[in-house]
């Protein structure tokens, strides 16, 4: 390692222009691989209060079909329950309604604010691990006798009342009065799914309220995957129940369209419209296609760069190889002293990444326009979203593979020379 | 010289190899990325069709009767809600700071709405319809969008003829392809009801829902304010402030809660227009800036590729750059072939990126996605001139450096060295 570190040392002293400009080639292009990596991971990354993302699947959208038209939108409650409940590998279901809106809320006679107020069930807070600053979540009771109660963010509580502690007092939910029961800490607008200002129970919707033929409302589910379940053979369930729903249906003349729901994480945080089937595979091969350019471009460069270094070091190379040194020896050593360039360019290109973070990810990230006006200053992901092991092990994962896309060739040539030609000088 | 450029070029084969194919494939993503960037930005160019300056909208929305505000009033319920909310309006018109207000149906752009309609006029048997974005607003949403007429007619004539029923239409690139939008003027059409035929009275500029958004025709139709059933279209209320008079008008629609409420009916979320546009855009001026870190960070790689590779052939060289000197090359003469071997580097590369690109244009670029009224050619030409202007300032940019270090050499002390 020592021998390593000398090399290296003389490399820089020797070299200096063309060892820097490696240098700072790695750096770059593992800023941007990284940069890509935290982008996209923002609609799957498990961080409070979505930390079962992984185990998650979501219910929404119905596609009606009639003999002159068609209808999309949210579920009805019924048609939630009749193709999501009860499915083999699922441990949990949580209702929620299909579309949040903002609401006016209000305390006393204080100024009117709008705010996005969502409603979901008692399960809904067992799927996500809110972080409760006083009181408790919703229970079964509250919920299914609709009871006239809210659970707020902290910051909703601060501007209302000027401290968290609110419990029991009362705050108006467009002109109707709520009982406070609990406090949670406020989460990123990023994490679409958890995402309000003030939380009230579910209701199954109205009759007056339901429309494409009473199979449309306004409600959405999310699905917990025991451990280890399939989900794709929870779609084939799903799928079954479509089947089923449309043989009833047929005296109708009405056909549901199956879109491959339930959807997860990835899917289901893409825009994208109720009467699609969302396109799940091309934005993953857009993003494998970002990480090969990402990857071959700069390795191609290094490559060269490389070549050139050891273009001054044939001789040297004749020596250990008329010493005994062995080809895998020598390919090895030239690896391992890149890899430490490698490394020292990773290391700068994840301070870029943390400057990034901090700085910059905000002008980089869409929010698809899905939230109210304001919003979009809140939304800056939170560190914890962009930077864990999981990103950091992924960095290491890239200088690896960049240390061995460019200098493998290059070191595999120079482990072939004639010693006798390299010492001689007829190989420079 | 440009021979002794090309050996020069054959002799570094195995290395100009390398570097012509990071070259083809960094112009290639480079010209993907400008297509991408041409077509996002291209309707940014185009007017909006709309002046939203000074402008806010604000929502009506009716208390829920589970509320114990809720007041019932029996079979006049609707009506008394309709009566309210001219009554609110009349009070927003009343506010000193207000220059003109209207109910809107649709007719705010910053936003996706599309109440899609085709015009057919009246004993008309053409089967090619005008089809257009119908926006609704009372007569005044004139002076508070105001739309840009193509006839020269001011805010007043055109508020008139909304007044009197007429309706306003933009050209729609796809029936001007086939037809004449002007010579539908004068003629009367149905529009979603079949009872009251409107005037097709004047034509404004396309009012685009958003700057990114391409021209799609827009209908401009009236809300006649006295007629409950019109006013049952209107979710929101459009309002001009006078010039500067923006933060006094909120200041005052927060504090007077007579302008916010009345009875069952309330306005709320008032937002600046310029608010509006910022949020619906943010996702599309993100995927901009996305192209364009894309398209710097394949510039920084190569200017590195270049800086890096150039540095050490130079220094390799330095021995036969110090014996042209002494045979007489000024250092000029040396800086330019230099620069001239990285521009030449570049031209040999933009033939297979050509060939690349020309079977990319007509595999991927022109689909039936393609803006119908641009030349097909236009983006990916004007992208391939910018893909080469750009790379060649990029080269000469990695390649200066070490052609001024060339130009430096001491020929006495290279050619010891030697």
């Amino acid at each position: 390692m020592n021998n390593y570190i000398k090399q290296v040392g003389y490399e820089l002293r020797h070299q200096p222009m063309v060892t820097i400009t490696s240098i700072l080639g790695t750096a770059v292009s593992i800023f941007m691989v990284m940069a890509v990596f935290i982008i996209s991971s923002i609609d799957t990354v498990e961080v409070s209060p979505e930390s079962n993302r992984s185990r998650m699947l979501y219910g929404k959208y119905i596609h009606v079909i009639y003999p002159d038209g068609e209808s999309s939108g949210s579920l009805a409650y019924n048609t939630a329950i009749k193709l999501y409940d009860n499915l083999d590998g699922i441990e949990k279901m949580s209702f929620s309604d299909g579309w949040s809106e903002s609401q006016d809320i209000a305390v006393g006679n204080s100024d009117i604010v709008s705010l996005p107020v969502k409603k979901v069930d008692d399960v809904f807070w067992e799927l996500f691990d809110f972080n409760f600053v006083s009181g408790k979540p919703f229970d079964e009771a509250t919920v299914k006798s609709g009871l006239k109660k809210a659970i707020i963010c902290s910051s909703v509580a601060k501007k209302f009342f000027g401290k968290e502690d609110v419990i029991g007092r009362e705050i108006k939910i467009s002109h109707t009065p709520y009982l406070i029961q609990g406090v949670v800490k406020d989460t990123s607008p990023l994490l679409k799914k958890s995402f309000a200002k003030v939380f009230i129970p579910y209701q199954q919707e109205k009759e007056e309220d339901l429309w494409a033929e009473s199979l449309a409302g306004n409600t959405e589910v999310y699905l917990l995957m025991s451990d280890n379940a399939d989900e794709n053979k929870i779609r084939q369930q799903v799928r079954q129940r479509y089947a089923t729903m449309n043989s009833q249906l047929k005296k109708q003349n009405i056909e549901v369209i199956y879109h491959e729901t339930p959807f997860n994480a990835s899917t289901v945080n893409q825009d994208f419209g109720s009467n699609n089937t969302p396109d799940t595979d091309g934005p993953k091969r857009m993003r494998y296609l970002v990480y090969t350019i990402l990857l071959i471009l700069p390795a191609i460069n290094l490559s060269s760069m490389t070549r050139s270094r050891l273009k001054r070091r044939v001789a040297e190379i004749g020596v250990r190889r008329a010493f005994g040194a062995t080809k895998g020896g020598i390919i090895s050593r030239l690896l391992g002293e890149n890899m430490l360039l490698t490394l020292a360019g990773g290391v700068i290109g994840l301070i870029l990444c943390i400057i990034f973070v901090a700085f910059f990810s905000n002008f980089f990230i869409s929010y698809g326009g899905s939230f109210a006006s304001g919003d979009i200053m809140e939304a800056s992901p939170t560190f914890n979203m962009m930077l864990n092991l999981k990103t950091f092990g992924i960095a290491i994962f890239f200088c690896l593979i960049l240390n061995l896309l460019s200098t493998g060739m290059p070191a595999w040539r120079a482990s072939r020379v004639n010693p006798a030609e390299a010492i001689s000088g007829k190989n420079d | 010289m440009n021979r002794k450029l090309i050996t020069q070029i054959k002799n570094e084969c195995r290395d100009n190899i390398w570097m012509i194919v990071e070259l083809t494939v960094v112009a290639v993503a480079i010209w993907l990325l400008t297509i991408f960037l041409f077509m996002a930005v291209y309707p940014k160019f185009d007017e909006t069709g709309t002046d939203i300056n000074d402008v806010y909208k604000i929502k009506i929305k009716t208390i829920d009767s589970q509320s114990p505000e809720y007041q019932d009033f029996g079979d006049s319920q609707k009506e008394t809600e309709f009566a309210d909310m001219r009554m609110l309006m009349r009070r927003i018109r009343k506010s000193p700071y207000v220059e003109a207000a209207a109910f809107s149906c649709n007719a705010m752009p910053y936003q996706y709405n599309y109440q899609g309609n085709g015009l057919n006029p009246i004993g008309s048997t053409d089967s090619i319809l005008y089809n257009g974005n119908v926006r609704m607003g009372s007569p005044e949403i004139v002076r508070v969008l105001r739309p840009v007429s193509h006839d020269n007619l001011s805010y007043s004539e055109m508020e008139d003829m909304l007044r009197k029923g007429g309706i306003l239409i933009s050209h729609s690139p796809l029936y001007d392809r086939q037809r004449d939008t002007r010579k539908l003027i004068g003629q009367k059409v149905m529009l979603f009801d079949t009872v009251y035929p409107k005037l097709i009275s004047g034509i404004i500029s396309d009012m685009k829902r958003s700057e990114y958004e391409h021209q799609i025709g827009t209908i401009l139709a009236p809300i006649d304010e006295s007629q409950d059933n019109m006013l049952s279209f209107s979710s929101e209320i459009a309002v001009r402030v006078k010039s500067g008079m923006g933060k006094k008008f909120e200041e005052e629609f927060l504090t007077d809660r007579n302008m916010r409420k009345l009875r069952n009916v309330y306005l709320t979320e008032l937002t600046d227009m310029a608010d509006a546009r910022r949020d619906t855009q943010y996702s599309q001026d993100t995927q901009v800036r996305l192209i364009v870190a894309g398209i710097v960070f394949l510039l920084i790689i190569i200017f590195l590729g270049l800086l890096g590779t150039f540095w050490f052939r130079i220094r390799q060289r330095s021995a036969e750059i110090a014996l042209r000197m002494t045979c007489g090359a000024t250092s000029g003469d040396i800086f330019r072939r230099t620069i001239g071997e990285g521009i030449l580097l570049l031209l040999i590369t933009m033939i297979p990126t050509l060939i690349i690109e020309v079977i990319l244009h007509f595999k991927f670029v022109v689909d039936e996605s393609f803006p119908f009224w641009l030349p097909e050619w236009l983006p990916s030409a004007a992208a391939f001139a910018f893909t080469l202007i750009i790379m060649a300032a990029m080269i000469v940019a990695g390649v200066v450096f070490p052609a001024r270090k060339a130009m430096k050499i001491e020929p006495a002390i290279a050619l010891k060295e030697e």
